[in-house]
């Protein structure tokens, strides 16, 4: 008898900690969101959109909208565009997060939604070629380029950024649409070459060679800026 | 001589770049924008769901007895249509009987013939003996995509012809004399089309 109520307890105690590994491995994250990542606390929201939270998307759209926007803006040039590639890059996310298996981080799947729908429309668009720019903010800004401008006059300094402005962008738009992908995504949105060919399907080594050949085409472009 | 004044390098200009943003307030109407085509997307989603579940779920008093009614036509159909499709025998039974037919009509006396209201085909009699006393019309019932060679055909004798309905007599003589294609089917030699 006695035997057996071990035996019972051994039992329910071997169910118990079943069921809290298997609390462990399903539930990662509860409890511990402090230390979450990004790739899992995005994983967490888009998990909370699936089962039919629309409000969690809202979440993600507001964490990314800047960088999606920045990535679409860089593309393309133009700021009425980037303004609308955005909005379709997020609908369409929002319409396709249910086939999202979480195989890639939320991230990427989103940089490659709106990288291909920029891509996309630049193709639809090829032959008509408009820019429009965002301001630059003078002082809000922290790169160390404002910091040189800055001994400018207050007179000089806006002619000059928006005559640097507007040839960096003339020649970003001289790049091919890959080349210039990758320098937008490398150079001013600090990805790393992994992530870059995870959003453009292609490999790292492309991802560098692409990368040197567009540095080496922008210097000539703009020889006359540069030392 | 560099046109440099201000010492800048590739990576500085592209810093620049970083520098490009909208202003703090332009996200509000981004965000607006984005919930109110969130919405539409979510209306279209479930409009065109609505437009299709009523039609096969929530009128189920009208799905029902019309989906049954739906498969019971469908059986009558498949069933009428194996009975009516003829075997591959079918089409060796109708040759033989057609010559034997043929035979035995070939056997039938004159004054038989002049009763009929139909009479001979002059080609049909010369081309093959066997049916020249034979006074019938034949229809034709070779299938498209059947070989010559197993062609059969179907005889009726013309007294299964109503001697007092004579427009139809004089219908069926007029396309025998004439060997013109007659109701939509084609009259070949030693056919006649009905």
């Amino acid at each position: 008898m006695p035997l057996c109520f071990e035996l019972i307890l051994g039992i329910s105690g071997v169910t118990l900690c079943s069921v809290n590994l298997v609390k462990a491995i399903t539930q990662p994250f509860v409890g511990s969101s402090k230390t979450l990542s990004e790739r899992d606390s995005d994983w967490l929201l888009v998990q909370r959109v699936q089962s039919g939270d629309v409000a969690a998307f809202d979440e993600l759209v507001i964490k990314y909208r800047e960088r999606i926007y920045s990535v679409i803006y860089n593309l393309t040039s133009n700021k009425e565009d980037s303004y609308d590639l955005s909005q379709d890059s997020f609908i369409k996310a929002f319409q396709s997060i249910g086939r999202f298996k979480g195989k890639s981080s939320f991230f990427t799947w989103l940089y490659r939604i709106a990288v291909n729908t920029s891509l996309s429309h630049l193709k639809k668009n090829r032959h008509r070629r408009f820019l429009s720019y965002e301001n630059i903010a003078e002082e809000t800004g922290s790169s160390d380029i404002l910091e040189v401008l800055a001994a400018k006059t207050s007179t000089e300094k806006p002619t000059l950024i928006k005559e640097l402005q507007h040839k960096l962008n003339e020649a970003l738009q001289t790049l091919s649409v890959k080349h210039r992908t990758v320098i937008v995504l490398f150079e001013i949105d600090k990805l790393s070459h992994q992530e870059i060919a995870e959003i453009m399907n292609c490999s790292v080594g492309t991802v560098r060679s692409r990368l040197h050949y567009a540095k080496k085409q922008l210097q000539s472009e703009l020889q006359d800026l540069l030392d | 001589m560099p046109n440099n004044p201000n010492n800048l390098d590739l990576d500085q200009l592209l810093d620049l770049k970083r520098e490009e943003k909208p202003a703090e307030d332009f996200w509000d109407g981004f965000q607006k924008d984005f919930r109110q085509r969130q919405l539409q997307a979510l209306i279209k989603k479930e409009s065109s769901w609505n437009r299709l579940a009523p039609a096969f779920f929530a009128r189920s008093n009208i799905f029902v007895p019309l989906s049954a009614a739906v498969v019971v036509a469908l059986f009558v159909l498949i069933v009428n249509f194996q009975e009516n499709a003829p075997l591959q025998s079918e089409y060796y039974d109708a040759v033989i009987m057609a010559e034997e037919s043929g035979a035995q009509l070939s056997n039938v006396s004159e004054s038989s013939t002049q009763e009929s209201v139909l009479p001979i085909i002059a080609e049909s009699i010369t081309e093959e003996p066997a049916t020249q006393a034979a006074a019938s019309f034949v229809m034709d019932l070779i299938p498209n995509d059947e070989p010559e060679s197993l062609s059969y055909t179907r005889e009726f004798p013309t007294s299964t012809i109503p001697s007092d309905n004579r427009f139809v007599a004089a219908l069926v003589s007029y396309t025998i004399s004439h060997d013109s294609p007659t109701f939509g089917m084609a009259m070949r030699q030693q056919t006649v089309g009905f």
